[in-house]
């Protein structure tokens, strides 16, 4: 006696098996406590063991890692390169939260939040983060920003900045941490008790590789009497590139 | 039947981490690319999934520039008037990446056979999804690979040494750090790395030699770019006692007097075309080691006064001879 399995398992099992599988461009690290693999790969092509009365070489086809190995003419084109894994620059980004809350605004006490962002980068430039986005907004009502050139938090105006510091008044935030080298809070977003907001402006930087750090960005909001009665909202995206 | 089924499990895997941090990472985050019109170069970017849970990944393609001068990306997106855009195509422009894996997405750059020679800049960005959540201040990360596209031809490769300054900028300086800031235009077409040296010379021919880009930063077409270049120690710090001995400490182990000639020589690029030159002279006085020299002159002032008033007392009390 059979019973019949639902079609659409049978596809989600294939999905999720699908997923564990290397996907033709995707490579994987292996690990353990005594190795790291940090990437294999299912060669398409090539011989271990090509070999002529002068050379033996050990190649495959289709592990083009990198852009300038590339040697060409005009009857040939070459990837050449060894069978290497070499430390390559990298640049890792995250954020602790995917929105944070500032609660009811109020016109007598300024409205804080705060989240985490993690960088780390052994570029030896550094990196960038940049922040865009809008100011508060309810329909066409908007709570003003502070701008480019940060400013004390003001109880009773309209205000929407972002600091990257650890503040007394409001008190919140932290300073940059990690083990130095770290990144810093760029200007205009590094003074305690200051902020600003300037949709594009650079928050957070490094002039060459650092450590990991954790910034923590916080958010002040006040509004004024006339300010309108509404759900005021806002999204934001930070950007991390290396520094060119 | 199976189009739904897959997005409904994406879905699930989606919302079941997106409470959590997902760090993301590019593996070199700078390509540059040189094609000629008509061709389309390949290239890769890669990425890694940091963290122990699965991510949805999409990319976004934007133009960057920049419009300060330190060099600060500004992210546009698609409009008509960055419409070479659309000649980048990823292989695969969404995916999922399971914990600790890396994606090498290649794409290729589709250059038409009428574009203009010259460099086009292009952020590659990979954000999760969903990008951000619900909230009075939604916030999405990305991070982002930048592709420097040269399309080879009549690529006009110029730029000027717009200014050469000093910080601090008077003609007596009294002490350690000195600034110098070398501002670099760029009114070619394509990103240059200028690279160069200052001299700096005292009245007795004797010279050091600062680099000036030695990272080699690039400069974008129509923009320029500040590359401060420091001489000396960093300003002392501490209380105000901290810092005299450290100045002093400071000026000792480097002693500089006299009257400094500084030449900045610039190159447009690293291949050291378009060399310019700009010069300036200051006096540098330590002023640490100065006033220590000034106290030691006035206390001996003081004693010769003291001397010379004690003679003339005993002078004037001297028995008389009559």
């Amino acid at each position: 006696m059979s019973e019949k399995i639902p079609k659409s398992l049978v596809y989600a099992l294939f999905f999720l098996f699908g997923l564990t599988l290397p996907m033709g461009v995707l490579l994987a690290r292996t690990e353990s406590s005594n190795y790291i693999i940090f990437a294999d790969v299912i060669s398409s092509g090539g011989a271990a063991t090509s070999t002529s009365d002068s050379y033996s070489l050990a190649d495959t086809i289709g592990e083009a890692m990198i852009l300038s190995a590339t040697s060409t003419s005009a009857s040939y084109g070459i990837k050449a390169g060894f069978q290497e894994l070499y430390p390559d620059q990298f640049l890792s980004f995250s954020i602790s939260n995917t929105a944070i809350s500032l609660g009811t605004l109020s016109r007598t006490q300024t409205k804080t939040n705060s989240h985490t962002m993690t960088l780390a980068t052994n570029a030896t430039n550094g990196f960038l983060v940049t922040v865009s986005g809008s100011t508060l907004s309810s329909g066409g009502n908007t709570i003003s920003a502070i701008g480019s050139s940060a400013a004390a938090a003001s109880i009773g105006n309209e205000q929407f900045g972002i600091n990257l510091v650890a503040n007394s008044t409001p008190s919140i935030g932290a300073n940059p941490s990690g083990t130095a080298p770290i990144g810093s809070a760029a200007a205009q977003y590094n003074t305690a008790n200051f902020f600003a907001f300037n949709s594009g402006a650079t928050v957070a930087s490094s002039a060459g590789n650092i450590n990991q750090t954790i910034f923590t960005v916080s958010y002040i909001a006040n509004i004024a009497s006339g300010t309108e009665a509404g759900t005021y909202a806002t999204t934001l995206t930070y950007s991390a590139t290396a520094n060119f | 039947m199976k189009k739904p089924l897959l997005v409904i499990v994406l879905l699930v895997v989606s919302f079941w981490y997106a409470d959590g941090v997902t760090a993301l990472t590019v593996f070199s985050p700078i390509v540059e690319i040189t094609a000629a019109p008509g061709e389309a170069p390949r290239g890769i970017v890669k990425v890694f999934n940091e963290s122990d849970q699965p991510v949805e990944l999409r990319s976004v393609i934007e133009q960057f520039t920049t419009d300060d001068q330190s060099g600060s990306p500004r992210f546009i997106a698609l409009t008509e008037s960055n419409s070479f855009l659309k000649w980048f195509n990823l292989d695969q422009d969404e995916l999922v990446l399971l914990p600790r894996q890396v994606a090498v997405i290649p794409f290729t750059v589709s250059v038409p056979p009428n574009a203009t020679p010259g460099g086009y800049f292009a952020a590659i960005f990979w954000e999760i999804v969903p990008a951000a959540g619900s909230g009075d201040v939604s916030i999405s990360g990305r991070v982002g690979t930048l592709v420097f596209l040269e399309v080879s031809g009549e690529v006009v490769r110029q730029g000027v040494l717009e200014s050469f300054t000093r910080t601090p900028s008077n003609a007596i300086v009294s002490g350690f750090p000195v600034s110098f800031s070398v501002l670099f235009n760029n009114t070619g077409t394509i990103h240059l790395k200028p690279s160069g040296s200052i001299i700096i010379t005292n009245s007795f021919g004797q010279s050091e030699t600062l680099s000036v880009n030695p990272d080699a930063r690039n400069v974008l077409p129509d923009s320029s770019r500040r590359f401060d270049v420091v001489w000396g120690q960093p300003a002392a710090t501490g209380n105000i006692l901290e810092r005299f001995w450290q100045g002093v400490r400071g000026e000792l182990s480097s002693f500089r007097l006299g009257q400094y000639t500084v030449t900045v020589t610039l190159y447009g690029d690293v291949s050291k075309a378009m060399p310019m030159t700009a010069t300036q002279t200051f006096w540098f006085v330590p002023v640490y080691l100065s006033s220590i020299a000034g106290g030691f002159m006035l206390c001996a002032l003081f004693l010769m006064a003291r001397r010379r008033n004690k003679k003339r007392k005993n002078v004037l009390h001297a028995p008389s001879g009559k």
